[in-house]
């Protein structure tokens, strides 16, 4: 017998995340290829990304009310232009009714994620944590030397080397205690699929034990930084970002946002880059032996993030009639942008900019974690060979986290 | 016993219950009807009890953002005789089950309706709960207040067939890939009562089927066979029906619900009427008012009729042409009519294509349709004695089954036997 009876908000929760898949379902056998990225099986969605490419600069999906673009001036354009939004003229979460999240979730304004990241920039900037802030290149080599596994020993690369040491390095950045890390790893791991429950609808159980993740996540960075702010001053400036942040002065509230942002934005699409970059390297003869370079690790890491971007999806709403590229979106107008749009634009970030993606302040982090990784899983474990097919986890149209990765050291 | 029947608030759906009914209550057993209040006059004007529940909000809002038009939401629900490999890919089967518990089941068994089944069945405590296969209202009650429960079906157990085909594939899949919203909607659903998903509630502990043997698919379930008796609503016969007619007679009706809620024909009646016009019998046409008004002026050996039971025409007739619809496709069968049906929504297509298959009859999906096409199958169903004789066929093979009274001391030994506590 189970413990717990459903109550009305659970009941109402489930109905509306079947619902919304079940119509996005639907709109997909109907060949809205839009939909069928939504969908997101296990099989890669290159197909349906080329479909909306091929309609030219606009695709409108009538049946989720969406205008889509895979073409990358106009993704560019969306991106950068400030008409375009997180939120309604309501101050609502595009489909926020048939998406539901935790309230905990991110969904600032482009202005305020400008303004954070701006902020951010001089401790978790790709400078300053290439130069060694917050120790993050030494603190990612020792998680991973820590992970690996015997030599020729069977793993999961996601699960038991990538994720848990992405998750780590973010904890040590963040200056969460050592002994409060392992737990705090499971914890981040599980708000994962809230990235992705932004476009589809997670099952009941993952969305609410994600959302009530991300509750978590808040409240224990929130805590953090009411500790940090309580030490005295001297004793701030220790080697962390929330520690750096607060000793410059930054205020809790702006810092508490940052760590969110961070704790969210780079732990499972740092992951999901490292086995994406493995598996292509190990594909190729001669390839996994040279990423020992650091330079040829950081250019693999740069086409990965290029050729799979660790958000593919971004959703923004027009704050005004906006008229783009033949079309006219009107105000509350929803547009997605699909990243990959960026790999016809110069630039290793190019949608990865200042404009780029919602969680964009992560990207330095995740960047340094996956070229750490590369690099080091490439010098310690020379002879890595696949151990088996990788599989997708299904309903990640964002990340296309791994729901498994087996390898052999 | 106490028998509890549970039906969506759709008269067609109700309508499959009502002959075991009137026999469970012939029997000596009590018998309430539970369905949404829009049911309520519907099921009290057949004599039996209605208990009210719930609300059908849920599904009416379903239907009106639909536009009240289905055939677009038919694809991923094509229920045929042969699968084709697209319809046994994971994908496909995962899509089915994502929509038919979200678009079908859930809208047509909403929370209010469920709450007030449960209260209703906790209270009045019944031995056994019959349940026609959209409405899950009734195997959830059931679970809740311990009753054995059995569905009744009104044609070939695609939701069956689909289930099984679904958890095959489900148990080839990796198990980080494995979801099952069907079990994901009911496990909460249950959960809220005090109960623990049990596969068993999708599809009964054990299966009522009026179908002719051949029609019936082989899914290895308990299966009671019952006659089927036809009941379409009031009835009167009026004098004309019992003339012998002098022509061959062609009845050709849409079926009640693709008249009354679809809003939309998937052939156009006039191309009908006029090929029909050209052929040497008589059409007995169903056609509404609207629909009257639509069609303009009628071919001279064609005879609307507002409505009229298909259980006292279709002795008369030589050939029914229809969509497809439950009732109609077994009451033609009981008639030993041979059928064309036109299929359209949910399971017509299997109907058509098995009464062809059994030489029954003809299927001419609506894509296909043309004039010429609809003449020849009438001329060959009237004139072809291989056609009459399948017809006949699946008549026997109804008869040979037991009429709903016949059943009744079989389903109070199961009743019985799948029963969590007994009571009375």
């Amino acid at each position: 017998m189970p413990t717990t009876a459903t109550d009305d908000t659970t009941r109402e929760l489930g109905r509306r995340l079947q619902l919304s898949r079940a119509g996005q379902w639907f709109a997909g056998n109907q060949g809205d290829p839009y939909a069928l990225i939504l969908r997101a099986g296990t099989d890669h969605p290159a197909p349906y990304e080329d479909l909306v490419r091929d309609r030219g600069p606009w695709y409108r999906s009538d049946l989720l009310g969406t205008w889509v673009t895979a073409d990358p001036a106009t993704a560019a354009a969306v991106l950068s232009d400030p008409r375009f939004g997180t939120r309604d003229r309501a101050g609502a979460r595009p489909d926020a009714d048939l998406l539901p999240l935790s309230t905990a979730f991110p969904g600032h304004e482009r202005a305020e994620l400008a303004r954070l990241r701006a902020t951010a920039e001089p401790v978790l900037g790709r400078t300053a944590l290439a130069e060694g802030s917050c120790d993050a290149p030494g603190a990612a080599r020792r998680l991973l030397r820590r992970h690996l596994p015997a030599a020729g020993a069977g793993f999961d690369l996601v699960a038991e080397l990538a994720r848990p040491c992405a998750a780590g390095l973010v904890l040590r950045v963040l200056g969460v205690p050592e002994g409060d890390r392992e737990a705090a790893a499971g914890l981040l791991a599980r708000c994962a699929p809230q990235l992705d429950g932004r476009f589809t609808p997670q099952t009941l159980a993952v969305a609410r034990d994600s959302a009530a993740a991300v509750e978590e996540t808040a409240g224990l960075l929130a805590e953090l930084v009411a500790a940090r702010g309580r030490r005295p001053a001297g004793a701030r400036a220790a080697g962390d970002a929330l520690g750096r942040l607060l000793g410059d002065g930054v205020p809790p509230r702006d810092v508490e946002r940052i760590a969110l942002l961070l704790a969210l934005g780079a732990p499972e699409p740092a992951a999901t880059a490292v086995a994406g970059t493995v598996l292509r390297l190990l594909g190729r003869p001669g390839a996994w032996a040279a990423a020992r370079r650091p330079a040829t690790a950081a250019e693999e890491t740069d086409r990965t993030l290029r050729e799979e971007p660790a958000f593919r999806l971004e959703s923004r709403v027009a704050h005004e009639d906006v008229e783009l590229a033949g079309r006219r979106v009107p105000a509350d107008g929803h547009v997605v942008v699909l990243a990959t749009a960026g790999r016809d634009l110069p630039g290793p970030e190019p949608l990865g900019g200042p404009d780029g993606p919602h969680f964009a302040l992560a990207l330095p982090l995740v960047r340094l974690a996956v070229t750490t990784a590369v690099q080091t899983l490439a010098t310690a474990l020379p002879g890595l060979s696949t151990a088996g097919p990788a599989l997708t986890r299904p309903r990640s149209p964002v990340l296309r986290a791994y729901a498994r990765c087996p390898v052999r050291a | 016993m106490r028998v509890l029947l549970t039906s969506l608030a759709h008269n067609t759906h109700f309508y499959s219950l009502v002959p075991l009914a009137w026999a469970l209550r012939a029997a000596g057993h009590e018998v309430r009807v539970a369905s949404p209040p829009s049911l309520t006059d519907v099921i009290t004007s057949t004599g039996l009890t209605a208990v009210p529940v719930g609300d059908d909000k849920p599904a009416v809002e379903l239907l009106a953002e639909m536009g009240g038009d289905l055939v677009p939401y038919q694809k991923g629900f094509e229920f045929t005789e042969h699968e084709t490999p697209e319809e046994t890919t994971w994908e496909y089967l995962l899509g089915q089950q994502t929509m038919m518990s979200a678009l079908c089941f859930a809208p047509f068994n909403g929370a209010a309706t469920m709450d007030a089944v449960v209260d209703f069945a906790r209270d009045w405590r019944p031995d056994l709960v019959v349940w026609e296969p959209w409405t899950y209202a009734g195997p959830v009650a059931a679970r809740a207040c311990g009753a054995a429960h059995a569905r009744i079906l009104w044609g070939p157990d695609t939701i069956g067939r689909s289930r099984k085909r679904f958890l095959r594939a489900l148990a080839e899949q990796p198990a980080e890939l494995r979801e099952d919203p069907l079990a994901e909607w009911l496990g909460w659903t249950l959960e809220r009562y005090g109960c623990a998903y049990d596969e068993r509630d999708v599809l009964g502990h054990w299966v009522i089927d009026p179908g002719a043997r051949s029609t019936r698919l082989d899914l290895g379930q308990t299966t009671v066979p019952m006659r089927y008796v036809p009941y379409n609503g009031r009835a009167v016969i009026e004098p004309w029906l019992s003339e012998p007619p002098a022509r061959p007679r062609v009845c050709l009706t849409l079926g009640v619900s693709a008249r009354e809620t679809y809003g939309r024909d998937a052939v156009s009646y006039p191309q009908l009427l006029e090929a029909l016009g050209r052929l040497d019998i008589e059409v007995i046409a169903t056609l509404d008012d609207s629909q009257r008004e639509l069609v303009g002026e009628l071919p001279g050996n064609v005879v609307p009729v507002d409505f009229v039971p298909l259980d006292a025409l279709l002795p008369s007739c030589s050939v029914i042409i229809h969509h497809g619809g439950a009732g109609t496709w077994s009451t033609a069968m009981l008639h030993g009519v041979p059928q064309i049906v036109v299929p359209s929504l949910w399971d017509a297509p299997i109907k058509a294509q098995q009464l062809q298959r059994l030489s029954a009859g003809f299927s001419l999906p609506p894509a296909e349709l043309t004039a010429e096409k609809l003449a020849d199958a009438v001329l060959a169903a009237v004139g072809d004695r291989a056609i009459r004789d399948g017809a006949r066929r699946l008549r026997e093979e109804m008869l040979a089954d037991p009429a709903p009274a016949g059943i009744v001391p079989t389903l109070e030994r199961l009743a019985g036997a799948h029963r969590a506590v007994s009571r009375h």
